[in-house]
C-alpha cells in the first residue's frame, strides 16, 4: 500500500521574529514494514542551509536557522511511503517475565528516559493486572492494550506536550503521546524494553472501516521489544495492533527524541501554530 | 617514605626544610602567615564576586610545598597520558561504533545509567580531541605505588585556584623555587590555548563559556578567562548566525572560534537538549558536530568522569590500545554487581562508600566511623538502587609533612595533576598542581575535592625552568590585550548601570549629608533648610528634626525599603559582578567597603545622627576612592566608556532635577536653602572664587547649568557625554551611531545655546521658560540613554520561546 504524506506546520507571529532555530524530524525513516519512496521537506520563508543527519536511533532530523525577519514560518514535508503488513508475528509464547537477551544497545528502551520517569506505584498495580506472572507476553501487552484503550479518554484538551505521564494516567486521559507515554511507563517498569513511535494513520478509513483517533495529525504509539520476535508494535489510543494503516516517522525513547518540529525563536510575542496532516493512499508507483 | 627518594630529592627536602626552619622554625611561621594573608585578600575580592556572603574558599594553603622530582614526575605522566589516550577511544566508541558495547565489554547501565552521557553526542566526528583537558586525582600508598583514584572532565575547577596559589607561593618565598628549579606552569596554558585559539584567524576570538555570577566558581572562570586570554562569555552573549558560533560585541557579532566550557553539558543547547537553559545558545550542538568550533571538553566525555569505570581500566586498554596499563587504578567495587557487592560486604564496616554519580563530588561516607543506626541507613539506601553506589577499599596514603606553627605534623595527600590535549593530539601534564591533605586518609581518599588544606605542587627539574610566562607568572594576571572592540554587549550594559548606580548612591549620599548637617544644627532656619532639602527625595510630614532624622532612617536605612541604600548597593554590586575582569582589585575592595560600610550603616540607631553622619562620610570616601580607581588605574576601554557615561548622564538627570525642585520652591532669600544645593553640587568653593558675591539664584544657575569647566555643572556633563558617545565604536548594525551622535551633540548644542536672562528675572525669580529648559533636558537625557541601551545592549535579542509542534 501507498501513501502520500502532507505534514503542514505553520506558525504566525503577533510580532516578528528576528532569529529562529529549528529542529525537525518530519521525513519518514525506512523500516522492516516499509520503505519511504519520495520525501522532502519545503520551508518558507527560504533558508541557505538545512543540515541533515541521523540521530542514534537512525531517524532523520534536519536542522535550519532563519536569520531574517519574519512573522510566519512554514514548514511543509511531503513524502510518498510504501508500506506493507507487518508480517503476523510468530507470537513469541515466552512468558514476559522470562524476557531474558536484550541486546546491549537496545537496553537503552529499558531506562526512564526524560518525558517518562519511573513509573509510580499506581502505575505498576494497573500493569499487575495483565501482566500476571507467567502470561505470555504478546497476550498480555495485547490485554494491557485493550484495556488502556476502553479505560481512558481521548481527550484534545486536557494535557498539552508537556503534561507529565503520571497526572495523565491519574486521570486517564490525554492524546495519543501521552496514552503512548503512559504504556511505555508501565512497560519499562516490568523490565521491558519499549520505545515511543511516532508516524501517522490514514486520514479517510477504508470503505466499512471505522476512522481512527490521531488520523487528523500525527499520531503516536508503543513497540516493545520481544526476542525472537523483534519489535511488535501496540496502538493504545485505539487499542489495535498496527498493520498496514499506521505509517512509521520516527522512534526514540520518548517524545522529547522525535518532536515533530521545535524552535528557539528572538522575538515574536504571541504565537499561533497551524498544523495539517493529510494522509492519502498515493495511485502513482515509483 | 622518605628514605626511598633519590638522592637528589633527599636534597631538595632538606634546602626546604632548612629554609623553613630558619631562625627556630620562625620562618616557616612567618611565610605561613603571609600566605594566610595573600589568600585572604585574594579572597575579599572572590567575596565581592560571589552573591552569598557565606561562600568561603575551602582549603588553607599549606605553606610546606609538596616536592615531587623529575622522575616520578615522568612516570604519572607516561601513566596519565596513557590514560587520556585510552579515554579517547573509548569515547570515540560509546558515541561511535558501539562495539564495546555490543561484545558486552561494557555493561550498558555503564552508559546508559550515567548522567553524563549525552545521546545527542552520538555520531559526533571530531577534528578535535574529546577531552581537551582533564584533571586526575592520584595517590602515594604506603608500599611506595602510584594509583589514580579518580578523574574528572570538570577540570579547570580547581585549575585557576592551582594558578592563583602558584603565584602566592612565587610571591612569599619565590628564591626557593628557583633554587629547587622548579618548573613553570605556562607552558601548559600554552597548550591548552593553543587547543582553542585559531591563530591563523586573528579576527576570531577564543572564549570561557560561564554560567554566570551564580556560579561557585566565577571568580575563577574570571581568572582563568584573564590568563588565558580569552574572553568570559555567558549564553546570553552568544548567537548561531550562518552556521557559525558568534559573540556580540561592541561592533556587532565576531565569530568564536574556541570554546573552554563551564557549562554543564545538558545546558548548552536548548535546542538539542532538554528543557530551556540559558547558559547555552540554540544551535550550539549543530556548530560543534559541523567542527566549526574547537569545545573543550566536548558534551559527553563526562560519561568517563564515573568512579565505576575504574576497575575496567586494564581491560579496555589492553583491548583498545594493546598495551598495559602504567598506572593502576584504586578499583571501587560497583555495588549493582553481584559479586563486587559481595566482595565489599564481606569487609563492611571497613570500607568507603560513595554515590556512583560524578567523582569527585556526590555523597560518601566512612563506614566505619557511622553510628550503628546509621550504618543500617546506608545500607537500606544502598540496598534500594545498588546500582548507584560504589565502595572503596580505604588506602593507607603516605605521609606527607604540613606546617602547624613552627612544628610539622604528618597529614595525607591526594595529588590533583591535569592534562591537556593538543589539536595534534600530544597530550601535556602540568607540572604541578594542588595536593589534597586531610589528617585523616580515610577522608583524604573520600573528599579530595574537600580537603583540610592544599599543597602547592612543586616539580622540580634538573635545570632551572627558563621557559618564559604567558605573563610573568610572578605578577598577577593583567587585562588582555585583545581588541576593545570585542567587549560584550552584556558587560558594556553592565558597566553602563554600574556607572549609573555609584553615582545615584553618590547623589543620594550628598543630600543626605546636607540635610542630616541642617537638622542637627542648633539655628531653626539651617533645621528647616535640612528638611526643605529631604523633601527632594521623599516626602516629609512633620518637622520636628528628632522624627525627621527617624524618617531618614526608615526610608533609606532600613534593608529592603524602595529607596534604601541596601537596593542600590545589591544593584551596584549586581552589576559590578557581571564584569569581573574590567575591574581593577582595588576598585573590588572599594566595592566590598562599601558594602560593608552600608550593611553597618544600617545598625545605627535612628537617635544617633552623628554616627549616621561619619559613616555618610566613610561612605562618601570609598565612592570617591572607587571613581578616583577608575580613572586612574583603568585604561580608557569601551566597558570603562560606558560606566563613565552612565555616570554622567545620572548624575546630570538629578543635578537637573535638584534645579528644578530649587527654582520652583525658594525665593533668593533662603540662603540657607541655596547654599545646600552648592554644597550637593560640590560647587561652594567654585561659586565663592567666581562670583564672589553673596548667594544669588542667577548666578546659580548660570554656573551649574552652562559651566564648562566645573564638574557637576550640566555644561560640563553635556559637553563629556557628547565626547564619550562620539567615541563608542561602530556599530556594524545599522547607522544607529549616527543617531546616537546626533543626540550627543543635541544636548550639548542645547545647553550651549541656553540665555540665562531668558530664563531668569533680574531679581532672581525664575520665568517659566526655564522649567521648559530643565524638562526637555531631562528627557533629552533619558533619550540618550535609550538610544545607548537600543546600539550596544544584548537583552532585546535573546532567544525567548520555545516552540514545540503539536503531536
Amino acid at each position: 500500500m501507498n501513501y502520500r504524506i502532507r505534514h503542514l506546520n505553520r506558525y504566525s507571529y503577533t510580532q516578528p521574529v528576528s532569529l529562529c532555530h529549528n529542529l525537525a524530524c518530519l521525513q519518514p525513516r525506512d523500516t522492516l514494514n516499509q520503505q519511504v519512496l519520495t520525501s522532502r521537506l519545503v520551508i518558507q520563508p527560504f533558508v541557505e542551509i538545512v543540515t541533515e543527519r541521523l540521530d542514534v536511533f537512525g531517524n532523520r532530523l534536519s536542522q535550519f536557522a532563519v536569520e531574517e525577519l519574519h512573522s510566519e514560518l512554514s514548514v511543509v514535508a511531503e513524502s510518498v511511503v510504501e508500506v506493507r503488513a507487518a508480517k503476523p508475528s510468530v507470537a513469541p509464547e515466552i512468558a514476559w517475565d522470562a524476557v531474558t537477551g536484550v541486546p546491549a544497545k537496545t537496553q537503552v528502551f529499558l531506562r526512564p528516559s526524560p518525558y517518562i520517569p519511573a513509573a509510580s506505584d499506581a502505575m505498576h498495580q494497573y500493569a499487575d493486572q495483565s501482566l500476571v506472572p507467567g502470561r505470555s507476553i504478546l497476550d498480555a501487552l495485547t490485554d494491557l492494550n485493550r484495556r488502556m484503550f476502553e479505560e481512558f479518554t481521548y481527550d484534545g484538551q486536557f494535557t498539552d506536550v508537556d503534561t507529565p505521564v503520571e497526572i495523565a494516567f491519574n486521570e486517564r486521559r490525554g492524546v495519543c503521546q501521552d496514552f503512548a507515554h503512559v504504556m511505555l511507563s508501565m512497560c519499562r517498569a516490568k523490565g521491558l524494553a519499549c520505545r515511543y513511535v511516532s508516524g501517522y494513520l490514514e486520514t479517510e478509513p477504508p470503505p466499512g472501516m471505522p476512522k481512527l483517533m490521531g488520523a487528523d495529525a500525527s499520531h503516536a504509539w508503543v513497540s516493545v521489544f520481544m526476542p525472537g520476535a523483534g519489535w511488535v508494535d501496540f496502538d493504545p489510543t485505539n487499542g489495535i495492533l498496527p498493520s498496514e494503516r499506521h505509517i512509521t516517522l520516527a522512534w526514540g525513547r520518548d517524545y522529547g527524541d522525535v518532536v515533530p518540529l521545535k524552535g528557539l525563536m528572538t522575538g515574536g510575542s504571541q504565537h499561533q501554530l497551524v498544523v495539517q496532516v493529510d494522509v492519502t493512499p498515493a495511485e502513482v508507483s515509483f | 617514605m622518605q628514605d626511598q627518594l633519590p638522592e637528589s630529592s633527599e636534597i631538595a627536602w632538606q634546602t626546604l626544610y632548612a629554609a623553613l626552619d630558619f631562625d627556630q622554625g620562625q620562618q616557616q611561621a612567618r611565610w605561613a602567615d603571609e600566605v594566610e594573608r595573600r589568600l585572604k585578600e585574594n579572597g575579599m575580592t572572590y567575596q565581592a564576586h560571589t552573591q552569598s556572603q557565606q561562600a568561603l574558599r575551602q582549603g588553607r594553603l599549606d605553606v610546606v610545598p609538596y616536592l615531587m622530582d623529575e622522575g616520578t614526575f615522568a612516570t604519572l605522566s607516561a601513566g596519565l597520558i596513557q590514560r587520556v589516550r585510552l579515554f579517547e577511544a573509548i569515547l570515540a566508541d560509546i558515541y561511535g561504533p558501539r562495539q564495546l558495547l555490543a561484545d558486552g565489554t561494557l555493561p550498558p547501565n555503564l552508559v546508559f545509567a550515567n548522567p553524563e552521557y549525552v545521546i545527542q553526542s552520538h555520531g559526533l566526528e571530531l577534528k578535535t580531541p574529546w577531552i581537551g583537558f582533564l584533571a586526575h586525582d592520584l595517590l602515594l600508598d604506603a608500599n611506595g605505588q602510584w594509583r589514580v583514584l579518580g578523574c574528572s572532565t570538570r577540570a579547570p575547577a580547581g585549575l585557576g585556584y592551582a594558578l592563583e596559589r602558584r603565584m602566592i607561593m612565587s610571591r612569599v618565598m619565590g628564591y626557593l623555587l628557583r633554587q629547587l628549579s622548579v618548573k613553570r606552569l605556562s607552558g601548559f596554558f600554552r597548550t591548552l590555548r593553543g587547543l582553542l585559539r585559531d591563530e591563523s584567524h586573528t579576527d576570531e576570538l577564543s572564549i570561557l563559556l560561564s554560567p554566570g555570577q551564580q556560579s561557585d566558581s566565577y571568580f575563577e572562570h574570571a581568572f582563568l578567562a584573564n590568563y588565558l586570554d580569552f574572553t568570559l562569555a555567558e549564553g546570553d552573549d552568544l548567537t548561531v548566525r550562518g552556521g557559525r558560533l558568534m559573540l556580540k560585541t561592541l561592533s556587532g557579532l565576531r565569530p568564536v572560534s574556541g570554546v573552554m566550557r563551564r557549562v554543564p553539558d545538558h545546558d548548552l543547547d536548548p535546542l538539542e537538549m532538554h528543557g530551556f537553559s540559558r547558559q547555552g545558545t540554540p544551535g550550539l550542538m549543530e556548530v560543534v558536530r559541523q567542527g566549526r568550533v574547537r569545545m573543550a571538553n566536548v558534551p559527553g566525555a563526562g560519561v568517563i568522569d564515573s568512579p565505576l569505570w575504574m576497575g575496567r581500566f586494564e581491560r579496555l586498554c589492553e583491548r583498545l590500545l594493546g598495551e598495559t596499563l602504567l598506572l593502576p587504578s584504586v578499583a571501587a567495587w560497583w555495588l549493582g554487581d553481584a559479586d563486587e557487592h559481595a566482595q565489599a560486604m564481606a569487609i563492611w564496616p571497613a570500607i568507603l562508600v560513595r554515590h556512583a554519580s560524578v567523582f569527585p563530588s556526590g555523597p560518601s561516607y566512612v563506614v566505619a566511623d557511622l553510628s550503628a543506626e546509621a550504618q543500617a541507613a546506608l545500607q537500606q539506601r544502598i540496598a534500594a538502587d545498588p546500582a548507584q553506589w560504589v565502595a572503596w577499599e580505604a588506602v593507607q596514603i603516605a605521609e606527607t609533612q604540613v606546617a602547624q606553627g613552627t612544628e610539622r605534623i604528618a597529614a595525607h595527600g591526594v595529588v590533583r595533576l591535569y592534562t591537556a590535549q593538543g589539536l595534534d593530539r600530544t597530550v601535556e601534564v602540568m607540572p604541578g598542581g594542588l595536593a589534597a591533605c586531610n589528617r585523616d586518609f580515610r577522608w583524604a581518599q573520600l573528599r579530595p575535592n574537600m580537603p583540610e588544606l592544599y599543597k602547592d605542587i612543586w616539580v622540580m627539574g634538573a635545570e632551572p625552568d627558563n621557559q618564559a610566562s604567558i605573563l610573568a607568572e610572578k605578577e598577577a594576571p593583567v587585562l588582555g590585550s585583545h581588541d576593545q572592540s570585542m567587549t560584550p554587549s552584556r558587560v558594556a550594559d553592565a558597566m553602563f548601570w554600574l556607572g549609573r548606580y555609584v553615582e545615584r548612591c553618590d547623589s543620594l549620599t550628598r543630600v543626605l549629608r546636607e540635610c542630616l548637617l541642617g537638622l542637627i544644627d542648633v539655628r531653626l532656619d539651617r533645621q528647616q533648610a535640612g528638611i526643605w532639602l529631604l523633601r527632594y527625595l521623599t516626602p516629609v510630614e512633620t518637622d520636628v528634626p528628632a522624627s525627621v532624622i527617624a524618617e531618614i532612617h526608615r526610608v533609606f536605612f532600613t534593608p529592603g525599603g524602595a529607596q534604601s541604600f541596601s537596593e542600590l548597593v545589591d544593584a551596584i554590586m549586581r552589576n559590578a559582578r557581571a564584569t569581573p575582569d574590567y575591574l581593577s582589585d582595588d576598585a573590588w575592595r572599594a566595592l566590598v567597603n562599601l558594602e560593608q560600610l552600608i550593611a553597618r550603616a544600617n545598625q545605627i540607631r535612628a537617635d544617633d545622627p552623628g554616627r549616621l553622619l561619619d559613616q555618610i562620610e566613610a561612605v562618601l570616601m570609598q565612592l570617591a576612592s572607587f571613581s578616583g580607581l577608575n580613572n586612574d588605574t583603568m585604561s580608557r576601554t569601551f566597558a570603562n566608556r560606558f560606566m563613565d557615561i552612565g555616570r554622567h548622564l545620572e548624575r546630570a538627570s538629578r543635578t537637573l532635577v535638584l534645579l528644578h525642585y530649587g527654582y520652583q520652591t525658594l525665593t533668593p532669600q533662603h540662603a540657607n536653602e541655596w547654599e545646600m544645593i552648592l554644597e550637593v553640587t560640590d560647587t561652594v568653593m567654585t561659586y565663592r572664587r567666581r562670583y564672589r558675591t553673596r548667594l544669588h539664584p542667577v548666578a546659580i544657575l548660570d554656573l551649574l547649568l552652562l559651566d564648562e569647566e566645573t564638574p557637576r555643572a550640566i555644561g560640563y556633563l553635556a559637553s563629556r557625554i557628547e565626547r564619550q558617545v562620539a567615541s563608542l565604536p561602530v556599530q556594524q548594525l545599522g547607522g544607529r551611531k549616527t543617531q546616537l551622535q546626533r543626540l550627543g551633540f543635541g544636548l550639548h548644542a542645547h545647553v550651549q545655546m541656553i540665555q540665562v536672562d531668558e530664563l531668569m528675572t533680574a531679581y532672581g525669580a525664575a520665568k517659566k521658560p526655564l522649567f521648559e529648559q530643565l524638562t526637555g533636558l531631562v528627557n533629552q537625557l533619558s533619550g540618550l540613554s535609550e538610544a545607548i541601551t537600543l546600539a550596544y545592549f544584548s537583552h532585546a535579542d535573546v532567544p525567548q520561546q520555545l516552540l514545540k509542534a503539536s503531536r
